[in-house]
């Protein structure tokens, strides 16, 4: 029993790494409106991380377990009825957001919303089948650190190149670029963090087969 | 009158404010649908018929409830969320009934084109927009046809980004991304916006 558990615990682990590596964002290209319009200032992007955990989370979850327990509901039924619980998180989300800053919602605009429907997106992403509850809940929280990982890198440069500030405090910059706040400067800062995260795991992968090798190599 | 105004707003979303270079509508849908021409016409055609249906009942939506304190705080992103989750029910829940080999064939397609970017942000576009119900729909329509133009011109430089030597670290999403950005700068210009200095 112990060893289940710790079998059980390791594959958990392990899958988390895998969700966590696999980044939805700068891989997959999933939930690019929001952090290519809106993420223009750590804040803003804290604010669609709070709204991708409430929605994405609830839905994944709910998922799983109508895919464990009503195999026989449809899938439009089950897409159906998780949309739904996303949408009704939406509203816990938004008072959650609400505190972060006076004007979130102006700055935010339809895209917070947008964030809930992103979210849905990750739930009939190709190649995807519905899963137990627990690792379902694991590749969501996965998929949240993913995307959160995308927007703060991303939100964190415009603010940076656009306002000179970082969280609203400034960073002694005389130099902006208030440019790096419009749609077509989101579209290339998402490209250079995706060759930049394309590199990193390229770099990785190399260092990881040279070791396995060299373990070969010993025994 | 109102069908002029539903053309106008229409070209208007599709040249001028595009959804894709003028506000990233849909660019994750872009990438599968970039396939072939014949997905590009068939996620084209799907999203302009949901999107504008969906830009007319947000206007609906938006009538009934406009007063209402909860609405304009909270309850508008719920309330649209949800119009669109039932829209795909009743689009599913038919053709599963009555044409099951159909529903079998489009289904990935279906919940592709209502649960994405687009197809909402029409309704929220559409009532900011629209001054009657045509004109909504006319916005939730050029979101789409504005969605299969800018598919078509990507799909043309991914032809041509194959024979390039890109680097492997900008292999695919990168190099896309990177070309969607300049198109998004070249169409801002073009309008006649100017670059904040």
């Amino acid at each position: 029993m112990a060893s289940e558990r710790t079998a059980g615990t390791s594959g958990l682990l392990k899958r988390f790494k895998q969700a966590l590596g696999e980044n939805p964002v700068l891989l997959g290209g999933l939930a690019l409106a929001p952090v290519v319009m809106v993420s223009t200032t750590v804040k803003n992007a804290v604010a669609l991380i709070i709204v991708m955990a409430c929605t994405l989370i609830p839905a994944m979850v709910l998922e799983a377990l109508l895919a464990k327990y009503a195999p026989k509901v449809p899938d439009f039924a089950r897409m159906s009825i998780c949309a739904l619980v996303a949408a009704a998180m939406l509203m816990p989300a938004k008072m959650a957001v609400a505190p972060l800053a006076q004007n979130i919602f102006d700055s935010l605009g339809m895209y917070l919303a947008l964030t809930g429907v992103s979210a849905l997106m990750f739930l009939h992403s190709p190649g995807r089948q519905p899963e137990e509850p627990l690792p379902a809940a694991v590749d969501a929280v996965g998929g949240v650190l993913g995307f959160a990982l995308a927007a703060l890198a991303v939100g964190a440069v415009r603010e940076v190149f656009s306002l000179g500030t970082l969280w609203g405090s400034p960073m002694g910059f005389t130099l902006k670029f208030p440019a790096a706040a419009m749609p077509f400067a989101g579209f290339f800062a998402v490209a250079f963090a995706a060759a930049a995260w394309n590199g990193l795991s390229a770099l990785t992968r190399k260092i990881a087969g040279r070791g396995a090798k060299r373990k070969g190599a010993v025994r | 009158m109102s069908v002029g105004q539903f053309i106008m707003l229409a070209f208007t979303a599709v040249m001028l404010e595009n959804a894709l270079f003028a506000r990233a509508l849909d660019v994750s849908v872009l990438l599968p649908a970039l396939h072939s021409r014949r997905t590009i016409l068939c996620y084209g055609g799907v999203i302009t018929v949901a999107s504008a249906v969906s830009g007319g009942v947000a206007w609906l939506l938006h009538g009934l409830f406009q007063g209402v304190a909860w609405y304009s705080v909270y309850g508008q992103s719920f309330l649209f969320l949800t119009a669109l989750t039932l829209l795909y029910a009743a689009a599913c829940t038919a053709l599963y009934f009555y044409q099951n080999e159909l529903y079998r064939s489009l289904r990935v397609l279906l919940t592709t084109s209502f649960f994405n970017c687009a197809a909402l942000g029409s309704m929220f576009l559409a009532i900011y927009k629209a001054k009657n119900f045509l004109g909504a729909v006319g916005v939730g329509a050029g979101i789409g046809l504005g969605f299969l133009l800018a598919c078509l011109l990507v799909r043309t430089a991914e032809v041509r980004l194959a024979i390039c030597n890109v680097p492997k670290a900008f292999q695919g999403l990168p190099i896309r991304l990177m070309y969607i950005g300049l198109l998004a700068l070249a169409t801002y210009g073009l309008v006649g916006h100017q670059l904040p200095v």
